[in-house]
């Protein structure tokens, strides 16, 4: 650098801040942080803050509309993650890499998010889809939840290993969970085309594909405070050309395309001239100066009707409760999806449930929800362990609230599922020797090991009014290779009622020893 | 008209006179027979202690004192391991865990006498850290000196071999109860829907790794099988405070518990301590599956009329 700026350096700082907040976030193998923590970091993403309609999302918006694309450098970790990329990658280079001035991709930047937006008003169950595949927050989410998490994990195994031989438990092993291969491998292509298109050509992916930064770049095309030239000063010496990450300096006519610019401010340090400021522009001057030029952008004027009617559709169909044909589903969602429509179309598949789940039981699904939306979205697998009764921990920390957040009293009556039983894989009914594994877990007393007519011995009985479906006594049923009892899931959560018991009676007199 | 709900008031307000006065075992020691007649541990101490209504730290003193003191099972230098119930992610007064004072007051205890070291395990049904945290034992053991030790990892356990066992011959135990110069089962008192009760016996549940297995090939027999395996507690310690008496084991409010036992039992024989712990929850001495197969089996025994117990009240 030529002479070091402020806004650069706090530019940096902060996005390693946040970088390293949202990292953590993902990593936090042993449950340290608190879902709040991950929540707070989270719900500041586009997306998933558009999604839950928080004030997070007007805020970058607002923040767009005055000094561009902040958010791109310092919030969104795909972003960040990208001027890493390009930072290591000039590492192996002898000479860094000279990327100049590239005329925009308008037709694939406008058009990538206008055939995203198409597809989601015509077919609303499948916004879901394509939400998860394009937002960029949950691009990263799912790079850092499913394939850094793990491998974090097992060098946390290692070291474990290796104090336990110099005789110290320290560090305790952590059971390392791999997504389903199909979800790791849609992760790893789509992290090494962001990766490839990162050491090919800088911030390409977020001018060309990024829904997120093509929106914020119509906005920061009207901003208030924009980076130009000063064009008295300019030497065209080439600096800030070499130095732009986004090709959007164009200094044969010394401009700065400012819809995407991603406002990172290495060109702001590199002027000798201190030619590069923030200066106050007129959002309206151009459209009045140059009347002739104005003319209609069809693929911009495309992207906001597409924009506004989608999301007018989005809101329409949302509030329709298209009622579904069946009650049961394969896929148990999390607690807080309420409904499988309205879970499927918000939910992002960033992966922070997943990761932040203390019991280790949702992973992300491959085909359990039967539809393209419901690809990579978290569902519980109780073959590998169970929902605790009394966590709320995926409602807290889902970004986007496609998980309500829920009270402990609200968990402990919501229904995500039903047990069912059959009795003929069941141990007691085939061995005639004593189990209950089942009965063992259950948090709510809705499964009884009891004698009925039906059978010779005492057999598991689920008394469904007061089932959540939390899977403990699937996870437990030790019968192999069908387990006796299973979780269906539910298409609509219910609320489930509570076992009321007066208080037990005591066997006996017991104030003296029974024996 | 003579209901029983009179006449359990009736026997409540005659048992409220006696107390009074000092009969204690105005009813039952007359039926007893005198104490030479009877069984005494392998040490000459009484072979079961069961003491009632103090709180858990007096009545783990007064306990241990009986038996000869702590130093009668922990030398200076040994390394100790406490093995509570921890199964559950559930607060203290829900008894779902042993309770934490007795944990805490136990490791105070073998630290005193020289202990090089105490650890703290159990092999967890709920996420092992929630459960460690939330049921007051993580806090209250590293409080005493002690220290919390993971059971949440297969690696944690080794292949041992059970001889003469039933159903069981070959399992994986942690490898902390096999390295350990002593173990101390401290499990708590509980009704349990699959085994009926869960006390000192069942708790070896929690040092096994594939609990699997044994609710596949018949549960009774193999806690009991379990009992030949040649690492043997060193002493059972079962915390009868408040007993769960339904929806065990993990239970689901105070209202399974009954309050007004206040027991705490100790004994070397994990069978007949048992034993006890089933008559606490209105069942016959050799009314628990795995105890009568224990004790048919001679691993142990039940017949609790022949065994020397020192029976203390605190007041």
């Amino acid at each position: 650098m030529k002479h070091p700026s402020t806004l650069r350096r706090v530019r940096i700082v902060l996005a390693a801040l946040v970088m390293a907040g949202v990292c953590l976030a993902f990593l936090d193998f042993r449950d340290w942080l608190p879902a709040s923590f991950k929540h707070a970091l989270t719900m500041l993403q586009f997306v998933p803050a558009a999604l839950a309609v928080s004030g997070a999302a007007l805020a970058v918006l607002i923040v767009s509309a005055l000094v561009g694309r902040v958010y791109c450098s310092v919030v969104c970790p795909l972003g960040i993650l990208q001027d890493l990329v390009m930072r290591a990658a000039n590492l192996f280079r002898r000479k860094k890499k000279f990327l100049g001035y590239q005329k925009p991709a308008n037709k694939l930047r406008y058009g990538i998010p206008v055939a995203a937006l198409v597809i989601v008003s015509v077919a609303a169950g499948a916004s879901g889809a394509v939400l998860a595949w394009l937002d960029p927050y949950s691009n990263f989410g799912r790079f850092a939840g499913s394939v850094l998490r793990p491998l974090i994990v097992s060098a946390n195994n290692l070291a474990s290993e290796a104090l336990r031989a110099l005789g110290t438990d320290a560090v305790p092993r952590v059971t390392v969970h791999w997504a389903p291969p199909a979800v790791l491998a849609a992760t790893l292509i789509v992290t090494a085309a962001v990766v490839a298109l990162a050491v090919w050509r800088g911030r390409l992916y977020c001018n060309t594909i990024c829904p997120v930064g093509a929106l914020l770049g119509l906005v920061a095309k009207f901003s208030l405070w924009k980076l130009t030239i000063d064009q008295a000063a300019c030497k065209k010496c080439g600096d800030c050309l070499r130095a732009c990450k986004a090709q959007c300096i164009n200094l044969r006519a010394g401009e700065i395309d400012f819809s995407r610019c991603v406002a990172c401010y290495n060109c702001v340090a590199v002027c000798d001239e201190h030619g590069i400021k923030y200066r106050f522009q007129n959002p309206f001057k151009n459209l009045r100066v140059k009347p002739a030029a104005a003319q209609p952008d069809a693929d911009r004027r495309q992207f906001l009707v597409a924009t506004v009617s989608s999301a007018y559709l989005i809101a329409a169909r949302n509030g329709v409760n298209l009622r579904d044909k069946h009650k049961y589903l394969n896929a148990v969602m999390p607690p807080g999806a309420r409904d499988r429509r309205r879970f499927l179309a918000r939910c992002t598949a960033c992966q922070l449930c997943v990761s932040a789940c203390p019991s280790h039981v949702l992973e992300p699904s491959f085909l359990e929800y039967a539809s393209v939306s419901g690809f990579m979205k978290p569902r519980l697998n109780f073959n590998r362990s169970f929902c605790n009764i009394n966590c709320t921990t995926c409602g807290e920390v889902c970004p986007d609230h496609a998980l309500s957040p829920l009270t402990v009293t609200q968990k402990q009556t919501t229904r995500i599922g039903l047990a069912i039983f059959d009795h003929q894989e069941c141990i007691i009914y085939r061995d005639g020797t004593a189990c209950g594994a089942c009965a063992e877990h259950c948090p709510t007393a809705a499964l009884q090991i009891r004698k009925t007519d039906k059978f010779r011995d005492p057999l598991p009985v689920v008394d469904a009014e007061y089932c959540i479906g939390c899977g403990a006594c699937q996870y437990a049923c030790p019968a192999l290779p069908k387990k006796a009892i299973t979780i269906s899931g539910l298409r609509a959560h219910e609320t489930a009622q509570v076992l009321v018991q007066e208080k037990v009676q005591a066997p006996a007199a017991d104030n003296d020893f029974p024996f | 008209m003579h209901t029983r709900r009179d006449f359990i008031k009736k026997g409540f307000a005659i048992g409220a006179a006696f107390s009074l006065a000092d009969l204690s075992g105005f009813f039952t020691r007359e039926t007893r027979a005198a104490d030479s007649e009877l069984l005494a541990g392998p040490d000459g101490k009484p072979y079961l202690i069961a003491v009632r209504d103090g709180e858990r730290v007096a009545m783990l003193d007064r306990a241990i004192e009986a038996l000869g003191g702590i130093g009668a099972f922990v030398k200076k230098g040994q390394t100790v391991l406490i093995k509570p119930n921890i199964g559950w992610d559930c607060p203290p007064e829900r008894a779902a865990n042993t309770h934490p004072d007795l944990v805490g007051r136990l490791t105070e205890l073998c630290l005193a006498a020289g202990a090089a070291s105490v650890s703290v395990f159990d092999h967890t049904c709920d996420a092992w850290e929630k459960a460690y945290a939330n049921s007051g034992i993580k806090a209250v053991v590293e409080k005493a000196g002690g220290k919390m030790v993971p059971g949440n990892d297969e690696t944690y356990y080794r292949e041992v071999t059970v001889s003469g066992g039933e159903k069981l011959r070959a399992l994986k135990v942690h490898q902390l109860v096999l390295d350990s110069d002593v173990w101390f089962n401290v499990p708590v008192l509980k009704h349990h829907g699959g085994a009926t009760m869960t006390a000192a016996m069942k708790n070896h549940m929690g040092i096994i790794w594939d609990r699997g297995f044994w609710h596949k090939n018949d549960l009774h027999q193999c806690i009991a099988d379990f009992i030949r395996h040649r690492r043997a507690p060193d002493l059972n310690i079962t915390d009868a405070y408040t007993p769960m008496m339904r929806n065990g084991p993990r239970g689901k409010s105070v209202d399974d518990l009954i309050p007004n036992v206040k027991t705490l039992l100790a004994s070397r024989d994990i069978v007949a301590i048992d034993a006890a712990g089933s008559k606490i929850l209105g069942h016959a001495n050799d009314g628990i599956g795995y105890v009568k197969l224990a004790a048919a089996a001679r691993l142990g025994r039940c017949d609790l009329d022949h065994l020397q117990i020192k029976r203390i009240r605190i007041s």
